[in-house]
């Protein structure tokens, strides 16, 4: 079996957690807390990627990147390599597709921290970061949690937007997902079959972890 | 400590302006909803609003044109729900309070104040292991960590049985008079009341009673 599409695939998603997992922090921590009159649009666009279908997102993404668009233009110009069907294509295409699985855990748990141990905070004299850093973070972790390994599991097994965004170029944007269909567009069935049970192995042993870690958090927690 | 509050946006409208004795336990008295929290609120800086007036020592907190924020007054606050860090110990919740002390006079300061509630032996626990009168304790010693000039108490005892009450009563004595602070209970018990604080306020609908 080639494992050049899951180590880009690994590739893949852990830059891609590293660029998403600190701005959904800060957007998360934002939505959590602010009455803006037009907060739900906000919301409501951060979530699109969970209900369009992946190929629409995908064209869109590609057009935004194309070397007659202007992003596309002036990547080409900086860099002298376009940027739709490169691995820096697809890194912007995973962190657009994966918003709001990375946002929403991260804002549902910033929401779950009552306002009197904010409060508290600012009693004990806590700037706003010592109270972020000290009380809040440490709070909402499971949810942090939570949205990493969504992230990270999620871009390990998307396909539609990477297609779209990526094509099919082996060591370049060819994710496992998308080796797999090659595969069995091959009738190559046994490597699509070992890929795969890797994938469901792989996505299975993530989320039951991270899920049994969380659950010991809260069940801690939940007493006080 | 002068205070005048008034609270438009707040239901029931908040319309007070009294003289808190300095040094003295005052009990906010009066049935829920009254606005004695929102009293409470505005005092620690929580409720920010304009048209209120709180002066401690010559020193302006709040008025039209300055609002000292929270961290800068001088206060400690138990909240009705003891507001707890959940992810902390006993030790660790009462070394929140002292992040402006070096590492070394936090941790003894904090086991001073452990001391001084009455926790020790509880250092170690989280607030979940924790019983509602301990918690209360941990609470208390939080709030007293940065020798506030001014203790802020929101129904401290509601959430506790009967017997335990009546002991942490003498304790806030205690405490009182070993601080020496200015406290500001908020109580819907008269009872409690009077068994607490040499000063009533009572409070009806936004206003004063007497």
């Amino acid at each position: 079996m080639d494992a050049n599409p899951l180590i880009l695939s690994a590739h893949l998603a852990l830059v891609t957690l590293l660029v998403l997992l600190p701005l959904a922090l800060v957007t998360a921590r934002w939505l959590a807390s602010t009455s803006y009159a037009g907060k739900s649009w906000i919301e409501g666009l951060l979530a699109l990627p969970l209900v369009l279908p992946p190929t629409v997102l995908g064209f869109y993404l590609l057009v935004a990147m194309g070397s007659q668009s202007p992003l596309g233009q002036a990547f080409a110009a900086l860099f002298g390599t376009p940027l739709a069907f490169s691995f820096t294509g697809l890194v912007i295409a995973s962190v657009i597709f994966n918003i709001p699985f990375a946002v929403q855990p991260v804002q549902r748990a910033f929401e779950a921290i009552p306002q009197e141990v904010r409060e508290a905070a600012q009693c004990c004299g806590m700037t706003y970061w010592q109270a972020f850093l000290r009380i809040e973070l440490p709070l909402a972790w499971p949810g942090i949690l939570s949205a990493a390994v969504m992230t990270f599991a999620h871009t390990l097994g998307e396909f539609g937007v990477v297609l779209m965004v990526g094509g099919n170029i082996p060591g370049e944007t060819q994710t496992i997902a998308i080796a797999i269909y090659d595969r069995a567009q091959s009738f190559d069935h046994a490597s699509a079959g070992a890929m795969s049970f890797l994938l469901l192995v792989i996505s299975l042993v993530t989320i039951a972890v991270s899920y049994g870690f969380v659950e010991r958090l809260m069940k801690k927690r939940r007493a006080t | 400590m002068t205070l005048s509050i008034k609270l438009k946006h707040a239901a029931p409208f908040l319309d007070i302006c009294v003289e808190i004795p300095i040094g003295k336990i005052t009990a906010l008295v009066g049935p829920s909803g009254s606005g004695k929290t929102s009293v409470l609120r505005a005092m620690a800086g929580l409720l920010r609003t304009q048209e209120s007036r709180i002066v401690l020592d010559n020193l302006v907190w709040n008025d039209a044109a300055i609002h000292l924020p929270t961290r800068h007054r001088s206060i400690g606050f138990v909240p009705q729900h003891y507001g707890l860090f959940p992810h902390l110990t006993a030790q660790g919740n009462v070394e929140a309070a002292l992040l402006h002390l070096p590492a070394t006079t936090r941790v003894q300061r904090a086991r001073e104040c452990l001391k001084l509630s009455h926790v020790e032996g509880l250092e170690t626990r989280l607030p979940s292991d924790l019983s509602g009168g301990q918690k209360q304790r941990v609470a208390l010693a939080r709030a007293i960590a940065r020798s506030p000039q001014l203790l802020l108490l929101d129904e401290p005892f509601s959430a506790i049985d009967y017997a335990t009450r009546k002991h942490l009563y003498a304790e806030l004595h205690r405490l009182h008079a070993e601080l020496g602070c200015t406290i500001v209970l908020v109580t819907h018990d008269a009872d409690e009341a009077t068994r607490l604080a040499s000063h009533l306020i009572q409070i009806q609908q936004g206003r004063i009673i007497f």
